[in-house]
């Protein structure tokens, strides 16, 4: 029966009302889960529901957001699962260092400098933004040598739609996209994804090269 | 590198399962495998924002959301409002009595015991399992087990039970199969692996006590089962109070 309001409240914010998700969230936190993680967390009231309000978040994200498809399993039982792994995340996040407290913004700030910038300029300044200047220019270097190592086609769709802000479909018979207006679409998910693997590699290489071996 | 990719992104997804994640949290405590974990978020996010400017934003404000509407927990508004309970009190007693009431004039066409079956029943929401997807042949033996399950050829399911996907359900769902053909050691005995309070079907594996213990005319642990019920919050508490008031 739970599942069944799950799903039900889930299509509903799928379709633009979120309302019934939201109260159901706060109903099931009362009355399922909030001794379970308090059990998890050793009594701590505030971390209970930071874990829950984690969880919950990228319940939202994943079935909601992005539509994935919802777990073959007991719903229920995964959203006690999904706290599980938010409660290892933040007490991943207290351990590392507090100067890393930017990072979690830091992703967006560069994406945001990136489209507002052109590549060649070296005039940026992220001092405004409250980080350390050399940790954000090194990442900001690596960005624009992965985007380097894209293929051509996808260096024209970040350089042009993404940082410039052309339309893609003002792009695609440019770009040799003889198909559909969606080919051009899935070109630059591919595009993006790529983009993540190089832009990950670099990091790590920054980091150390031999660590992601270990995992 | 493939097995350590799949399980950043499972992570990130808070995606890993219950055996994974105990594994995982080892291995992060350390300090350059956190590392890689927050580069491989990094870069997810980074590539997220940029083809989708707004979306990190997005998702922060509707945490903020959620975390500024979560209600307070019981214990919380316990002591921050004790009047309420006062009120609460007297209207739980209206409630009790208009439930004994009320049970008096189903008492005729229902027992405590079918009462059991039907909060057992939908505590296990075998309608939800039961449409998994099809596709690899574990999953199909899955599912036609939960359907001789649901038609009560409960010995051809425990005979067939390997055939299904491992998984604390289909446990579960075995234990009662043993029930309901008499093994009732057996039966309890599967039942105590899980009965632990963060076990998350909790209120499945309670009910499914209680309807055992009743079959045992074990009244004092049905009644413990019960207020643990009653207590916890779960679904199906109304049919708990009836029941108690019964076996009182």
């Amino acid at each position: 029966m739970t599942d069944k309001t799950w799903e039900s409240t889930i299509e509903l914010a799928r379709q633009g009302d979120e309302a019934p998700f939201n109260a159901y969230v706060n109903e099931m936190y009362i009355s399922r889960y909030h001794t379970s993680i308090l059990k998890i967390t050793e009594g701590d009231e505030a971390m209970t529901r930071e874990v829950y309000t984690s969880a919950i978040t990228k319940f939202w994200e994943r079935f909601i957001l992005r539509a994935e498809s919802l777990p073959q399993r007991n719903i229920n039982g995964y959203v006690f699962n999904m706290a599980r792994n938010a409660f290892v995340d933040i007490k991943r996040q207290a351990k590392r260092n507090k100067e890393c407290e930017f990072c979690s913004h830091q992703a967006l700030n560069i994406a945001r400098d990136y489209t507002n910038m052109t590549i060649e300029d070296k005039s940026f300044d992220g001092s405004s933004y409250e980080i350390e200047q050399e940790d954000y220019e090194m990442k900001m270097q690596l960005l624009r040598t992965s985007i380097s190592e894209l293929d051509e086609k996808c260096q024209k769709i970040i350089n042009r739609n993404v940082y410039e802000g052309e339309f893609l479909k003002d792009l695609k018979l440019e770009l040799g996209f003889t198909g559909t207006y969606q080919s051009i679409v899935e070109k630059k998910k591919r595009c993006i994804r790529k983009l993540s693997k190089l832009m990950y590699k670099a990091l790590e290489s920054v980091k150390s090269p031999s660590t992601t071996n270990r995992l | 590198m493939e097995v350590l990719k799949s399980n950043l992104r499972k992570f990130q997804n808070y995606d890993l399962s219950d055996k994974e994640i105990d594994s995982f949290e080892f291995k992060i405590n350390d300090e350059l495998m956190n590392q890689s974990y927050e580069n491989f978020k990094f870069s997810e996010n980074l590539s997220t924002e940029m083809f989708v400017p707004g979306y990190l934003e997005m998702v922060q404000r509707k945490k903020k959301s959620f975390l500024e509407n979560l209600p307070q927990s019981p214990q919380i508004r316990k002591g921050s409002a004790r009047i309420r309970i006062y009120l609460a009190a007297a209207a739980s007693v209206t409630i009790l009595l208009a439930s004994v009431f009320m049970f008096v004039t189903i008492e005729s066409d229902i027992s405590s015991d079918q009462l059991v079956s039907i909060a057992a029943l939908e505590s296990l929401n075998l309608d939800h399992i039961s449409t998994i997807e099809r596709g690899a042949s574990k999953i199909e033996g899955t599912n036609d087990l939960i359907s001789l399950y649901k038609n009560g050829e409960y010995g051809e399911f425990l005979a067939l039970i390997n055939q299904a996907e491992e998984s604390e359900m289909i446990t579960l769902l075995e234990a009662r199969g043993h029930f309901h053909m008499e093994n009732y050691e057996e039966s309890i005995k599967i039942f105590n692996t899980f009965n632990i309070e963060t076990f998350p079907q909790r209120d499945a594996l309670l009910w499914s006590l209680i309807e055992i213990e009743l079959q045992l005319e074990n009244m004092g642990n049905a009644k413990k089962y019960l207020n643990q019920i009653i207590s916890g919050d779960y679904p199906n508490t109304d049919k708990a109070k009836l029941i108690l008031i019964d076996l009182n």
